[in-house]
């Protein structure tokens, strides 16, 4: 079996490069198969100012975190309830995990899925309190509910032409344009976003977007 | 619109495509900034994409939780919406203080109730959003990447962009694990 390089955390200001086990379709704690789940080969996946916030050792994380919850990947298996999304396809992972089946899902709010998580509503990828899933700075990662959760680019070989824009959809970007969407920006708005980080610069751009005056 | 941070690299970074910024190392009130922009001191809507780990102003300030979440509060018109996709967390073991460190932040919530403010909070539910975007960037209607200087490195080297990043980079960091990325 192939290895798995992925990003840890060591200690307040370190991480570090670790080989982990390769991702398998199955979940660890309910001791069954992830049927539903796809693994990936990792093409991009970014480093997030939250990361940050365990890597300062401003968090509970402890020390062998894997890293990683913006990830853009290739399919290369899937389980067998995956009935959509198919070997060889480019897609985008919100890196909120998601069920598609509970009532938040099922009213948009997959940022606070109620089944993903055992400690609290929400889950993420490789993110301390976000149910436990192996982050996604590697080489290869697991990906549950797959055809729920996974965006398929259309064309792989344009996907991979804009591959640096379109690392920045399983996050930096939509919370960008969430921050502006949910302060109301529209036409001719006057805005100020506080923060020029990566956050602040999608929120920025989805601003422009949306149309507003200054 | 106007973005407002204390690291000058990021600043310009900002203005790169178009924004207009505000350096909040300087003594100026945060509304007399505003002012001289838009011609008053305040904005229809303001966004928090800062976080638990804010700054407060001005030179040597020091970590002020509450600082933003004032800030956006003093300068967004009556009645507005404040956005807040900045961090904010229930346990902070580097806390300020012993309220911090639980997640409780001095925050101005009379100012919000006198102004009628509302605010949203939250990780952002990434679904409502992608496909939209997707089609803005394939269709080239947004230059993303550009705006938040997407820089690839190899995995490896992610040690190395952690500390980059924590320095204040004005970059946005892809990891390619593969070597895939042109």
């Amino acid at each position: 079996m192939a290895g798995n390089k992925c990003v840890v955390y060591v200690e307040p200001g370190k991480v570090k490069i670790e080989s982990i086990a390769y991702p398998k379709l199955e979940l660890k704690e309910q001791h069954r198969k992830c049927e539903h789940g796809v693994i990936l080969r990792v093409i991009a996946t970014n480093i997030c100012g939250s990361d940050q916030h365990m890597v300062r050792g401003r968090t509970t994380a402890p020390q062998g975190q894997t890293l990683g919850h913006e990830i853009t990947g290739e399919v290369i298996e899937t389980g067998r309830d995956v009935e959509f999304i198919k070997v060889g396809d480019i897609v985008s992972v919100p890196f909120n995990i998601a069920c598609g089946r509970c009532r938040m899902c099922k009213t948009g709010n997959t940022g606070v899925c109620l089944n993903v998580n055992p400690a609290r509503p929400g889950a993420a990828y490789g993110y301390v309190d976000m149910g436990g899933w192996v982050g996604g700075q590697a080489e290869y990662v697991m990906v549950p509910y797959a055809d729920w959760n996974l965006l398929k680019f259309p064309d792989k070989a344009q996907a991979m032409e804009k591959i640096k824009d379109l690392t920045m959809l399983s996050d930096i970007f939509p919370t960008g344009y969430h921050g502006a969407i949910s302060a109301g920006v529209t036409t001719g708005s006057t805005v100020y976003v506080a923060g020029a980080g990566p956050v602040g610069l999608a929120c920025a751009a989805s601003c422009q977007l949306l149309g507003r005056r200054w | 619109m106007i973005v407002g941070d204390i690291n000058p690299e990021r600043l310009a970074q900002a203005k790169s495509f178009g924004c207009e910024t505000v350096d909040l190392r300087t003594k100026a009130e945060l509304p007399d900034m505003i002012a001289q922009i838009v011609g008053e001191p305040v904005v229809d809507a303001a966004i928090d994409c800062v976080g638990f780990e804010a700054h407060g102003h001005g030179k040597g300030a020091g970590e002020a939780p509450a600082t933003v979440l004032n800030d956006v509060m003093s300068i967004t018109r009556v009645a507005g919406r404040v956005g807040i996709p900045g961090l904010y967390v229930t346990g902070d073991p580097g806390g300020v203080d012993e309220s911090a460190k639980v997640g409780r932040l001095g925050v101005n919530l009379g100012l919000g109730w006198a102004k009628s403010l509302s605010f949203t909070t939250g990780q952002t539910p990434v679904m409502r959003y992608h496909r939209q975007l997707m089609m803005a960037i394939l269709n080239d209607k947004v230059q993303i990447a550009k705006a938040v200087n997407a820089t690839v490195i190899p995995l490896d080297k992610a040690p190395q962009g952690y500390q980059d990043f924590d320095k204040g980079a004005a970059k946005k960091f892809i990891l390619d694990p593969h070597g895939l990325i042109k």
